[in-house]
């Protein structure tokens, strides 16, 4: 078990006995051992629950929004879930005060189905643990390491922000990135429509893109909405485009880019290339990043008079 | 019913000469995203062997999105077109077995009168299914737990076993005969090894719920549920990805010129799934939710129709973006509500 582990564990049953939250969100061991999954403590004897490896990768920011609305919560949170957790507090979703947040530095968690593509058969893998040079996979058949480029998500590789901006207790490095990836799209519109056609004709249209984002917490979504129709249920190329690009649209300016989104989609969906392109048009337009606590309000929420105007293109 | 050996440097002849007298469907590769079923143009190389993630056979049986009819108006007279597939014979090719078997749970839903689903009908009914059993099994199929997987044999017109540089084809039923015409027969060793897979498949991941009758295990009021509505973030993936779950909806809409009515996807797991009318809403709570499908699935269509309603493909198992491993929540069922680890 790790220090940072067994430290987590401290910091709930502190934060429990102490009345400083009332139920803990945190990860809990999977049923395997390269997956993990949420776990709500309420009890300080139930705490050791909790645990932190590599396969820590869902956003619990996600819950608070119904959670915490008028209970205190407390939280164990990556830096990305940190970020979405300012976003949510800008957002008037939560309130600070309510929040008891164990602030974790980072170096990145691990993509399972990257294992899948190291050759490893997920059924031999009995444990996954850092080590100082990487990943260590266990399995039925000896020790294995992995470097990080290998094994972490793909948002990972692309992080560079890897403290915590706010918490109430940190604990952990950050661990710097050892390459950083850059990715980017085609600059020609065609080829991007093209590119985003066949990416959004494989959508399912199960939703699970926006269930698992903590920022989409708006209580009817538009494609839920009968009247006004703003898009059909149908999955179909067109109706998919529609879901994508409002869904897009919402989120420019709000989305951290935890990519939540792009590891549960079933069908490969790069949904958070489309987010991180529309954060680079909030960077470059308005200086502004999303869950940036020293940001005051919401980007759509202000209005500056160097703002550009959306309507009017500027080049 | 002689089985037949297909090696795998004779599977574009094979191919070619099921083409000429079937639709051929089978698993195709897409970039970046599960294969799909897809009918097969001539020089096409599908996934016979069942190694890759693959969209459920129910998405080429019951389409994501149908057009059931269209209602047009010309000259003050109404005129409706019915949308029916064409019915020809098929052969479905590629099928992982327990997706096979989902097949059977959605013909109780949609073969069965006097509700015959005309649009399924003709898709199904004059189709072969070919099974197969991939040389590795996936870590998250739990077939052999849910059901005696024996059973499930006579159900598929034939079933590939993927012997590495060849199939060992065990044809099931009498028309199964015409699929493996022109084949090989099998040496003792082929059928020591397709008997030596099989025992694989049949002993894979058996699971501590697996001699129990789930049916009478499942109780409406366990803390189970609970436990699993807490965390579930309420997407349909479940059940979108699932080979057997065959809910839908059916809307009407303007397209120009005429009015369409189609049937799409839906799930038990949206907040609106059961959302009435006039805003009543019975399962208004994530909770009722969670039980419900799984329920439905191991006592509700046990009742309904003597078969259970998952077959241990292990889809949700490995896409659940939180982790609720059905697995997990069956051995914690069956073990009196303790919490029992999955992994072995």
């Amino acid at each position: 078990m790790s220090e940072i582990e067994t430290r987590i564990r401290e910091e709930a049953r502190k934060a429990l006995e102490s009345g400083a939250a009332e139920v803990i969100v945190g990860w809990g061991a999977g049923s395997v051992p390269f997956r993990t999954t949420p776990v709500f403590i309420t009890k300080p004897e139930d705490v050791d629950k909790l645990v932190w490896n590599p396969a820590c990768v869902n956003n619990l920011a996600v819950y608070l929004p119904r959670m915490a609305k008028d209970k205190k919560v407390g939280i164990v949170a990556k830096p990305c879930d940190i970020r979405s957790i300012v976003a949510l507090i800008q957002e008037n979703q939560v309130k600070r005060e309510n929040l008891f947040i164990i602030g974790l530095g980072c170096g990145g968690v691990v993509d399972a189905a990257n294992l899948e593509d190291q050759d490893f058969r997920l059924q031999d893998v009995t444990a996954i643990e850092w080590v100082a040079d990487g990943l260590r996979v266990t399995t039925v058949s000896g020790e294995h390491l992995l470097s990080c480029s290998d094994c972490l998500r793909d948002m990972c590789l692309l992080c560079t922000k890897r403290e915590p901006a706010i918490y109430d207790v940190k604990l952990g490095e950050a661990v710097p990135p050892s390459e950083l990836r850059v990715c980017g799209l085609s600059e020609l519109p065609e080829e991007r429509r093209k590119y985003w056609s066949e990416q959004f004709s494989k959508c399912i249209r199960c939703y699970a893109c926006r269930q698992v984002c903590p920022n989409c917490y708006c209580e009817a979504c538009f494609a839920d909405r009968i009247e006004p129709k703003w898009t059909a249920k149908k999955a179909t190329p067109e109706e998919n485009w529609m879901f994508h690009a409002t869904r897009a649209m919402h989120l420019a300016g709000r989305c951290i880019q935890c990519g939540e989104c792009e590891r549960v989609c079933p069908v490969g969906i790069p949904v958070a290339e489309l987010a991180r392109e529309m954060a680079k048009i909030v960077k470059e337009k308005y200086d502004y990043e999303a869950g940036d606590p020293d940001e005051e309000a919401p980007l759509l929420g202000t209005f500056r008079e160097s703002d550009v105007d959306p309507a009017h293109r500027s080049e | 019913m002689a089985d037949k050996i297909l090696a795998k440097d004779k599977i574009p002849e094979f191919l070619q000469r099921l083409m000429s007298k079937f639709t051929v469907v089978a698993p195709m590769e897409r970039k970046d995203a599960p294969a799909e079923f897809k009918e097969l143009s001539p020089g096409d190389k599908p996934i016979l062997d069942g190694s890759r993630m693959m969209m459920p056979p129910k998405d080429y049986l019951l389409p994501r999105y149908e057009v059931l009819l269209r209602v047009r108006q010309t000259g003050g007279e109404t005129k409706i077109e019915s949308m029916i597939p064409e019915d020809k014979p098929r052969v479905m090719l590629g099928v992982w077995l327990p997706d096979a078997q989902a097949i059977q749970v959605l013909d109780r839903v949609f073969l069965e009168e006097p509700f015959k689903d005309p649009y399924y009908a003709a898709r199904r009914e004059n189709t072969m299914i070919v099974a197969v059993i991939p040389a590795e099994m996936r870590w998250s199929w739990f077939c052999g737990s849910t059901d005696d997987v024996e059973t499930w044999k006579p159900n598929v017109d034939a079933i590939m076993y993927d012997l590495g540089d060849r199939f060992y084809v065990e044809v099931t039923s009498e028309r199964g005969e015409s699929i493996v015409e022109g084949l090989a027969d099998p040496t003792e060793e082929d059928i020591a090894a397709k008997n030596g897979l099989w025992e694989r498949f049949k002993t894979h991941n058996i699971l501590p719920f697996a001699d129990e009758k789930l049916y009478n295990r499942l109780e409406w009021d366990n803390s189970v549920w609970e436990e699993i509505a807490a965390k579930c973030v309420a997407c349909g993936m479940c059940s979108y990805m699932c080979p057997s779950c065959s809910c839908f909806d059916i809307q009407d809409e303007v397209c120009g010129t005429c009015v369409e009515r189609y049937r799409c996807r839906d799930t038990c797991q949206f907040e609106d799934f059961t959302l009435m009318g006039a805003g009543h809403n019975p399962r208004s709570e994530q909770l009722p939710r969670s039980r419900q499908r799984l329920m439905h699935k191991f006592k509700y269509q046990h009742e309904q129709f003597g078969v259970v309603g998952c077959t241990g493909c292990g889809r949700c198992v490995e896409l659940c973006p939180v982790n609720v491993d059905i697995r997990e929540v069956l051995c914690r069922v069956c073990a009196g509500n303790q919490p029992e680890p999955v992994s072995k």
